[in-house]
């Protein structure tokens, strides 16, 4: 026991860091207007491509706008688009995952042969298309990374069903008479949303990232709106003479994912009874 | 002579093996068995793993369709029923199954595992359902207070005396039993066997009590039936059957209990040393 506390805490230490992040990026995302320390709109061109100061702790961008605030507000709609994208992919691979697995046999075949469909493309090409055909906004940038979640979402849950039936208490819940709807809810589904969570956790970098993709193309958020997306492809341009403008947004992205991968991984460790002492 | 409980009319069950479409076979499990079985008597049904005692089971409780035949209960077919008739079958029509450990949810605690039949039928309020269930807990030899604990932290026979519990909760007039005893350690056998002869006895019930453990069978079962191969090949009164089995089967089934009589007295256990 002593012997291996030592790991233990390793372990519930990175979930920490985790939480730290996660919390301090989710924290940005909800006081950004109380913590920003200017506008991110306001333009000034006396100021444009400055190094960080004492005025402007991270620099100015090639507009004169505060970098810091900037980022601050771009929180807020990666949290946003995050949030929203997983949610899709949760609700609706949960559903397609748990009927397919639940009725099996050609709902089964249908459901999960149209998973793989999705599954086949490049997520990021997929989201391109879906964004070209959808057109481009915030919205429904969140839609389409959203259905690229459903196909992932939808095995694991179908996967933990199908494990779920096999035990005796759903045969036994049948026995007693219960509805189908209600074995679904009150056996299976409990069972379900612990693994689906902690893969949440994990989606969620991934949406981040998939946002500042996006933007970066210029299929996310749209000037002047920030995102690290946008903001690392106008940095682009002036990499030598104002790396902070690359830097910056790229860092708040890099720790915003490390964040939220650190927080899925100790979740997992923490909930997953065979690891648990 | 009053309509049987349960009568199983050359029931029958295919299982596909492989795909349909690529030259898929067929496995009998269960081969055109017809059996009845009449208010308050005890059926133990015997055969080795694999004889299809279970899958005959699983068809009485409707959870596997039988490829052919009918399944009567109180002189319907419970196939042909629906909706408020069916809920109707499976209340007076209750299981206790193998498993100890995987029969309950293990997120649930022993009062809403129990609470869940009285649940699902419409029976009482909260208040009323607590009492029942504290009053069948009871029953079966557990104390009320068990009802906030949850199924890990019960021993195999606890647990299998809650799963009793939640059987009889409905007030059936038929138990089915599917190897209830042999996941648990002999001694705790017996208790539960004991167990279900009383609340058999008490409540009336009629059981179907299927098992690979022939000594079981013969303690509890009023009439046995010997399955093999999804056929049943003997039927008869439990002492009849013990006694002077008919068919080959019956007969090598029966040598091969072990009798430590035998042992100590050095005879072999050979198919020609009847009990």
């Amino acid at each position: 026991m002593t012997l291996f506390s030592g790991f233990s805490w390793i372990r519930h230490g990175l979930l920490l860091l985790g939480v730290i992040l996660v919390g301090l990026v989710v924290f940005c995302a909800v006081a950004a207007s109380i913590i920003a320390p200017y506008s991110p709109f306001d333009l000034d061109v006396t100021l444009m491509l400055q190094a960080p100061s004492a005025e402007h702790w991270l620099g100015t961008d090639e507009l004169g706008r505060d970098v810091l605030s900037r980022t601050i507000y771009a929180a807020q709609i990666s949290v946003e688009v995050a949030l929203v994208a997983v949610g899709v992919g949760v609700i609706g691979g949960t559903v397609i995952g748990v009927l397919a697995a639940y009725f099996g046999g050609f709902v089964d075949i249908i459901l999960m042969r149209l998973m793989e469909l999705l599954f086949s493309f490049p997520a990021i090409l997929l989201a391109i298309v879906l964004m070209a055909s959808l057109g481009t906004s915030i919205l429904n940038a969140m839609i389409a990374i959203g259905i690229i979640f459903i196909p992932g979402f939808a095995r694991l849950a179908r996967a933990t069903t199908i494990e779920a039936m096999q035990q005796q208490y759903i045969e036994a819940a049948r026995a007693i008479g219960m509805s189908h709807l209600r074995i679904l809810v009150r056996e299976i589904l409990p069972n379900v949303v612990t693994p689906l969570l902690v893969e949440a956790a994990v989606a969620f970098a991934y949406a981040v990232l998939l946002e500042s993709a996006l933007s970066f193309l210029g299929l996310g958020a749209q000037p002047p709106d920030p995102s690290w997306g946008n903001m690392l492809n106008t940095g682009r341009g002036f990499m030598a003479q104002a790396p902070w403008l690359s830097i910056v947004p790229g860092m708040a992205l890099f720790l915003c994912v490390l964040g939220f991968n650190l927080l899925g991984d100790g979740l997992r460790d923490m909930l997953d009874p065979h690891l648990r002492d | 002579m009053s309509t049987p409980l349960l009568e199983v009319r050359s029931a029958s069950k295919q299982f596909s093996i492989g795909s349909h479409w690529f030259g898929g076979t067929h496995f009998t499990a269960v081969d055109t068995v017809s059996l009845s079985l009449m208010p308050g008597e005890t059926l133990g049904i015997v055969g080795e793993s694999g004889s299809g005692k279970s899958t005959l089971l699983r068809m009485i409780l409707r959870l596997v369709r039988p490829t052919n035949g009918n399944i009567m209960f109180e002189g319907k077919d419970i196939w042909q029923s629906s909706g408020s008739e069916l809920l109707a079958v499976r209340r007076r029509m209750q299981a206790v199954f193998q498993d100890p450990a995987s029969s309950f949810n293990p997120r649930q605690s022993i009062g809403t595992v129990l609470a869940a039949p009285l649940e699902v039928h419409n029976i009482g309020d909260t208040k009323s359902r607590m009492a029942k269930v504290a009053e069948t807990l009871e029953l079966v030899g557990l104390p009320p207070s068990y009802m906030t604990r949850h199924p890990h932290q019960l021993s195999g026979g606890q647990r299998q005396r809650v799963a009793i519990a939640r059987a009889i909760i409905l007030r059936p007039s038929l138990l089915l039993a599917d190897e209830p005893t042999s996941a648990l350690d002999v001694s705790v056998q017996a208790q539960i066997l004991a167990l279900l002869q009383t609340i058999n006895r008490e409540l009336g019930l009629a059981c179907v009590f299927v098992s690979h453990n022939l000594g079981v069978v013969r303690t509890i079962a009023d009439r046995v039936a010997v399955m093999r191969r999804g056929e049943i090949v003997e039927t008869g009164k439990t002492q009849t059957v013990f006694e002077s089995p008919q068919h080959p089967y019956t007969q090598a089934l029966l040598a091969a209990i072990p009798d430590p009589s035998r042992i100590r007295s050095g005879k072999s256990l050979s198919s020609s040393d009847q009990p």
